[in-house]
């Protein structure tokens, strides 16, 4: 069976947003969908798309490599993103790196032995003033990432408590998603 | 015209010109790679940066000056992509500062910062765009030296990038992604000109490279990108490893394989036909030509006959010419020269055809025939050319382009993208042509297609049918009565939608081309409804023969009129022939290249043969244009050419036949008509010779349809042609197969004309029922399916 | 203090607007956004405006774009002919400069005011379909403009006949994947038509053949919704911000190590000094340089010259970098500059689509490994001056700006911190020691 057989009227409401003849449109929003449910889109669902789009794998492919959300490999149940570029960087996201690849003791590309995490170090993700950032699946960021907040969510990630819980209830978790931070007293290096 | 002034000289432009085209129009040279004759500039390997500026005019509409009263010109901020900038009146070009040598030399660099220069094993050396501009334009010296004052060749000390060196995308084309260099001009010819995504980038920045992932690549008009590939990157596997550039004996001549007059070179070495090349020709082919026209050559080398041989005691047995001819007389002895007959291949030449209508009017004979011959003779309809092609507001196809006609698929194709014929500049055609647009999806109001079978531009119709085959004169009376507003008669198969929309189209039409393929053609009645269409509502026609020259020899006089009850004795140099002359004649004489079974079976008499491509002499091409062949050089020991077998022949019937050699037929050529076949225009000439052929039906019987292929039978000799194509696939509707116990994916033999052929079973519900379809490689035609091993098939 | 252009957030005639509703409990929904005058000037430009009036009205006020590059937004929209044909307007939500998150809370906290700006801006360019292209990784402020589209529709301020004007507006909202060039606006559309994000030819330029081969113009969301405030209170009102050639209020974002890093709505010509210290609180640490406009902009020494530069595009020119997104980052002592480059060239590597020569070759292939040889203290002299020769191969030569956004960096951490990239070349190490980052 197809991916999308039993999604026709999703299908429909996609294709509603693009004019009638250009069902090419769609492309990127169906790839997320299948990497939004399997975790990475192989090469039976690319063909499958091709031919819902209008056009061949090899565009498919072609698009899909292209960006850097679209996995061609299995991902974890929670695939990790980690913010590298330099305002991340200068908030510790190296650091932050290398901790989750030594405590997950995986790289990228690969998957915990319980199917759980994957790694993957992503760049900017626009939210440099709250650094170091992850995102975990399609899901909200995880702002400011310091070794307290790390830590109680991949306990209780760990624990398969609903991401969304799991975030609410890290600690300083109130003063994020804001425009403006507030880290007074927090001092740098200096 | 815009004037541009290119460094020191002015030039006049068509409006739309590129930078570049004006700068080779003046008679400069600009480095490039990514730009590439009829495909979409993109402006990507930054190569032919130019210092560029142009006047503007100030709001009073008058050119703004300096301070000294001349016309100011306004320096682009930033050195200029030729291939992509538009010229504009007054543009003044610079190609020469140290500024744009500079700028280029440092794009060399960067070219081949990742190329791994690994020519001696490279068959693009010797021709390689890489190679010639790093020559011409890489770091020069007065830019760049070491601190002792040694010129820099490059700053690069880093490891190349390594990727797949060696990855075949089809059993005709490897790829080596450490050689390619982003020009991106596979992908684009991909798409723009056959009309099949099937190649594109995968990844981005420094890790891009060139990808499929449709399993191969389709053949059909695969083998151009080896051609246009700038570096090594995308070779003829065919060809791979046989020789050096400059080691090629290089022949300028014409495929003989359909009558599209596709022009190529023959590249031989050692005697060897190794590898077939397009030649420009931007009224025929442009820059391309068919993966048949292309990689069917390799039969050529296997196997020839060189020497004559003559039956003895049963058995053929080598024989020098003196033997043969003597064998020759003695079988003909006698024999009533009014029914000897004559049978030529498809793609004789005009001088061929000539000798073989003087030699049998010298015999009284009317037994005068062609492999490939249609019911109704293809002169009968006014010829369209393929730049009509372009400026057709209808374009309708009953039969297969693509397979029949190979080129017009890309003429098709390039209409309905909305490309024009370019204009010719001092350098040929453009080479950024800023008219061409990158993805522009083809406008299928313009194309109307109908076919026995699914073709591959039905893809791009707005209206299209299979309609089951012998049905064809049903479509035409349809088609009309729509015409006349009628609703149209039923046609087996065909939506009587798509025949009113088609009809509709055609009507509204000022300019419309029209292209009939073998299955009107064989039907005298569907050939002259078709014929009586074309010529009462004004269309150019492109008939698609099977035989290449089928136009020239109906102007030579080749078409039987004989009785039905054919000759007593033949002479035979086509590959296949009517059961009736082989079963029922005395004596026959093979002029052969190869000892197929038939001739191994029926031959009293073999001559060796030249193959089309070792010929001299022209072709008149489905657009009624003459073409000349010129021989290549391949050693095939004493072939010899039709014109003197045809003489021999006519010497052992004791007659002196008065054309000996091509020359001699061409000088009569040149009397007759007044043109010079050795003095052809560049492009070919038009002749529209005046014929008159009365009718003659060919059989069609039985329910194995024998579909046209752009792949003949002597191409699927070759053993890479062979593996590329694989089992032939007999193609049914589910309903028929399973009537016949035949499942899906099972291979079974099928009798074909040209003896047993494994074949697999696929499924096509789009297909008429009671039918089997086979791309038999001969030309179309029908016979009662007959399956040899065991009923049902073996399992897949 | 009352006369003259305001350029300081502390003059009182100054307050903030486009983020006015930011952070304000369900500032998001349509019943706060109405509650608070929202799509009252949507309603009167509908009903009793003529669009030349309004690309006019924009013009005069010389909003400039805010995406980055700040080309004047009047003038862009008159590009537009009035043709029949169906035309377009997207905007440009692909935020993806690094130090750039100002256009996020614009959709996450107040996504009718874009929604409005777009339907003023279709009106103003006979635009009946709008797309909004962001990026991927912005989920909750996908989720909200979904959201807010969807109350818009229901409620009639998006779809057919709005307020009984006879002009019709659909939006739709397309998410990116994760490509920096997206950034770019003919890549965007590519993106958009489902093919591979590399940018266009120009000409055909959008407004003559953009989207779909139909006129097209792309606008960021803070030009977007800059302008639902400029019609509504008129030219004026936003030209008495700024300075003489960068005018009106502007959202710069304040990241590194400052004590309340963010983004800020202050009028054009703000000084970085104000910016830094008064709003963001000042830095937690010693800071030796900063960026002054997003990533692409080259870098400018922390001192009191640069400090008291006007944040407006001329003055930036002038210090041989550029206003940019109006992104700030701080970057502290204790880092090392060839690091901190190494780390955005790398970046615009990973980055780059790979079309052109210059950037795939040299962006994305070369100068990376030029950094790290400087980081493993492999390089020479030798080497620095193939960097600055290559910089010079690269700049201007490029198929489009990404490549130039690759060089600046590297050509402002030359002219002003040179001695970090000798001390790597005579020393093998960084000229600074970097301590633990991560808290």
């Amino acid at each position: 069976m197809g991916f999308f057989d039993d999604k026709q009227e999703w299908l429909a409401e996609v294709f509603a947003q693009y004019p009638a003849d250009r069902r090419r449109s769609a492309l990127m929003p169906l790839l997320r969908r299948v990497q939004q449910d399997e975790g990475y889109v192989d090469f039976e669902r690319m063909k499958e798309i091709a031919e819902l789009v209008g056009t061949t794998a090899t565009e498919v492919a072609g698009v899909m490599s292209f960006y850097s959300y679209y996995q061609g490999l299995p991902t974890g149940k929670y695939h990790i993103q980690v913010c590298r570029t330099l305002s991340c960087k200068l908030a510790g996201s190296d650091e932050l790196w290398h901790t989750l690849t030594e405590r997950l003791g995986i790289l990228p590309g690969e998957v915990t032995e319980d199917g759980r995490f994957s790694l993957q170090a992503v760049e900017c993700l626009g939210s440099c003033h709250t650094g170091p950032v992850i995102q975990i699946n399609d899901e909200p960021y995880v702002e400011r990432v310091t070794k307290a907040r790390l830590e109680a969510l991949l306990e209780g990630l760990e624990q398969d408590k609903p991401l969304e819980e799991v975030r609410r209830t890290l600690p300083d978790e109130e003063k994020m998603g804001k425009a403006t931070i507030e880290l007074e007293g927090e001092g740098g290096a200096s | 015209m815009p004037k541009v002034k290119v460094n020191d000289r002015v030039v006049e432009v068509p409006p739309g010109t590129s930078a570049m085209d004006a700068i080779f129009h003046a008679g400069y040279d600009v480095p490039l790679f990514c730009a590439e004759r009829h495909l979409s500039p993109t402006g990507s390997c930054r190569m032919c940066l130019v210092k560029a500026g142009a006047p503007r005019k100030g709001p009073d509409g008058e050119w703004i000056t300096d301070e000294s009263g001349e016309v100011k010109i306004f320096w682009f901020p930033k050195l200029m992509a030729s291939c992509t900038l538009a010229v504009s009146d007054g543009m003044v070009i610079d190609t020469l500062s140290d500024e744009v040598r500079h700028a280029q030399s440092g794009m060399v660099e960067l070219t081949l910062a990742n190329h791994p220069l690994d020519c001696p094993t490279c068959d693009k050396g010797g021709a390689c765009d890489l190679q010639d501009r790093a020559y011409e334009y890489g770091l020069d010296r007065k830019f760049y030296t070491r601190p002792d004052g040694e010129p820099v060749y490059t700053r690069y000390a880093f490891t190349k990038r390594h990727v797949d060196k060696h990855h075949p995308l089809s059993e005709f084309i490897i790829l080596d992604r450490e050689r390619c260099i982003h020009c991106k001009r596979c992908v684009r010819y991909f798409e723009e000109i056959p009309g099949d995504q099937v190649l594109d980038f995968i990844e981005r920045g420094v890790h891009t490279f060139i990808g499929t992932a449709d399993e191969g690549l389709p053949s059909g008009f695969s083998g151009n990108i080896t051609d246009i590939c700038p570096v090594g990157a995308l070779l003829d596997r065919v060809a791979r490893f046989r020789g050096r550039n400059w080691e090629f004996e290089q022949t300028a001549s014409v495929d003989p394989s359909d009558a599209s007059g596709q022009n190529i070179w023959i590249d031989a070495r050692s005697g060897r036909l190794e590898r077939i090349r397009t030649r420009e020709n931007p009224e025929v082919n442009d820059l391309w030509i068919s993966d048949a026209a292309r990689f069917g050559h390799e039969w050529v080398n296997e196997d020839r006959l060189t020497q004559p041989m003559v039956r003895k005691g049963g058995s053929l047995e080598p024989a020098t010419w003196e033997e043969a001819l003597a064998a020759m007389r003695q079988g003909l002895e006698g024999v009533d020269k009014k029914r000897v007959g004559i049978v030529l291949p498809g793609d004789a030449t005009i001088e061929e055809g000539m000798a073989a209508a003087e030699l049998s009017k010298v015999l009284g004979s009317d037994f005068l025939d062609f492999e490939g011959r249609t019911g109704v003779p293809a002169s009968n309809y006014p010829a369209a050319t393929f730049a009509d092609l372009l400026e057709a507001d209808y374009i309708l196809a009953v039969g297969d382009p693509t397979e029949e006609l190979p080129i017009a698929h890309v003429w098709i194709h390039k209409r309905l993208r909305g490309v024009k014929m370019p204009p010719r500049l001092n350098h040929g055609t453009p080479i950024a042509d800023l008219s061409i647009r990158e993805h522009t999806p083809p406008d299928r109001s313009l194309l109307g297609a109908f076919a026995p079978h699914t073709t591959r531009v039905m893809e791009w119709a707005e209206a299209s049918g299979v309609f089951e085959p012998g049905h064809a004169a049903a479509f035409f009376a349809a088609f009309e009565a729509a015409l006349a507003g009628r609703e149209p008669t039923e046609v087996p198969g065909v939506d009587p939608v798509a025949i009113k929309r088609a009809a509709e189209r055609w009507q509204k039409a000022e300019k419309r081309v029209f292209l009939i393929g073998a299955e009107v053609l064989g039907d005298v009645q569907a050939a002259q409804l078709a014929e009586r269409l074309a010529k009462s509502q004004g269309a150019g026609v492109l008939v698609m023969t099977p035989a290449a020259n089928a136009r020239g020899l109906e102007a030579m006089g080749v078409w039987p009129t004989g009785d039905r009850k054919g000759p007593r004795a033949v002479f035979i140099a086509a590959e296949s022939a009517p059961m009736k002359i082989l079963e029922g004649t005395e004596f026959r004489v093979f002029h052969a290249t190869h000892l197929s079974p038939m001739v191994a079976r029926y031959a009293d008499v073999v001559l060796p043969a030249k193959t089309a491509y070792e010929k001299r002499g022209t072709f008149l091409s489905a657009e009624n244009r003459l073409l000349a062949l010129q021989p290549a050089h391949v050693e095939a020991g004493e072939a010899e050419g039709l014109v003197q077998a045809l003489h021999l022949f006519g010497t052992a019937l004791g007659l002196n036949p008065a054309i000996r050699f091509v020359r001699q037929a061409q000088q009569r050529f040149a009397e007759r008509y007044k043109i010079d076949l050795n003095r052809l225009d560049a492009y070919g000439t038009l002749w529209r010779p005046r014929v008159s052929h009365a009718p003659r039906p060919m059989p069609m019987e039985g329910n194995l349809y024998l579909r046209p292929s752009m792949w003949k039978a002597r191409h699927r000799r070759g053993p890479t042609v062979q593996r590329a194509l694989g089992v032939l696939e007999l193609a049914t509707h589910p309903e028929t197969a399973l009537a016949e116990g035949l499942d899906e994916g099972a291979t079974l033999e099928v009798e074909t004309p040209e003896g047993p052929q494994r074949v697999r079973v696929v499924f096509d519900a789009a297909l008429p029922k009671g039918w089997f379809y086979l791309p038999a490689g001969v030309p179309a035609g029908r016979m009662p399916f007959k399956a040899l091993v065991p009923r049902g098939g073996e399992a897949s | 203090m009352s006369e003259g252009p305001i350029t300081s957030g502390h003059d009182p005639r100054f307050s903030p607007t486009l983020y006015a509703h930011v952070g304000k409990p369900n500032s998001w929904t349509l019943d706060y956004y109405l509650s608070h005058g929202g799509y009252e000037t949507a309603r009167a430009v509908l009903t009793g405006k003529q669009p030349e009036e309004v690309v006019e009205e924009v013009k005069k006020s010389g909003l400039r774009g805010r995406g980055g590059a700040g080309f004047p937004t009047g003038v862009k929209w008159s590009f537009m002919p009035n043709d029949g044909q169906q035309h377009y307007l997207i905007c440009n939500a692909d935020e993806s400069e690094p130090a750039s998150f100002k256009d996020r809370y614009l959709m996450e906290d107040d996504p009718h005011q874009l929604i409005e700006g777009m339907i003023i801006g279709g009106f103003a360019i006979r635009a009946t379909k709008g797309y909004i292209y962001i990026r991927g990784e912005y989920r909750k402020a996908y989720d909200r403009l979904v959201g807010a589209i969807g109350e818009a529709y229901e409620r009639g301020y998006l779809g057919k006949n709005l307020f009984g004007s006879g002009f019709d507006f659909d939006l739709y909202v397309h998410r990116g994947a994760g490509a920096y060039i997206c950034g770019e606006e003919t890549a965007l559309m590519n993106s958009l038509e489902g093919l591979r994000a590399n940018p266009r030819m120009k000409p055909p330029f959008p407004a003559q053949s953009g989207l779909y081969g139909k006129p097209t113009t792309i606008n960021n969301v803070e030009s977007l919704a800059s302008v639902v405030h400029i019609v509504q209170r008129g030219a004026d009102w936003f030209a008495q911000m700024g300075t003489e050639r960068s005018k009106g209020m502007k959202l710069f974002q304040v990241s590194g190590p400052a004590k309340r890093p963010g983004v800020y709505e202050l009028p054009m010509g703000t000084t970085f000094r104000e910016l830094i210290y008064d709003w963001a609180g000042g830095p937690t640490e010693p800071i030796k340089a900063f960026i002054p406009g997003g990533s692409s902009t080259p870098m400018l020494p922390f001192t009191d010259e640069y400090l008291d530069l006007p944040m407006d595009y001329e003055s930036l020119v002038a210090a041989k970098s550029a206003l940019g997104t109006g992104g700030v980052v701080l970057i502290p002592e204790s880092v090392c500059i060839v690091d901190s480059v190494w780390n955005l060239i790398r970046f615009y590597g990973h980055e780059s689509c790979g079309k052109c020569t210059p950037c795939r070759e040299g962006v994305s292939g070369w100068l990376p490994q030029l950094f790290e040889k400087f980081e493993r203290g492999q390089a020479t002299h030798e080497d620095l001056k193939t960097m600055e020769d290559l910089l010079d191969q690269i700049e201007g030569r490029s198929f489009c700006p990404l490549a130039d956004a690759a060089v600046w960096p590297i050509r402002g951490a030359l002219r002003h911190f040179r001695d970090e990239f000798l001390h790597h070349i005579e020393h093998g190490t960084c000229a600074v020691k970097s301590g633990p980052r991560w808290r």
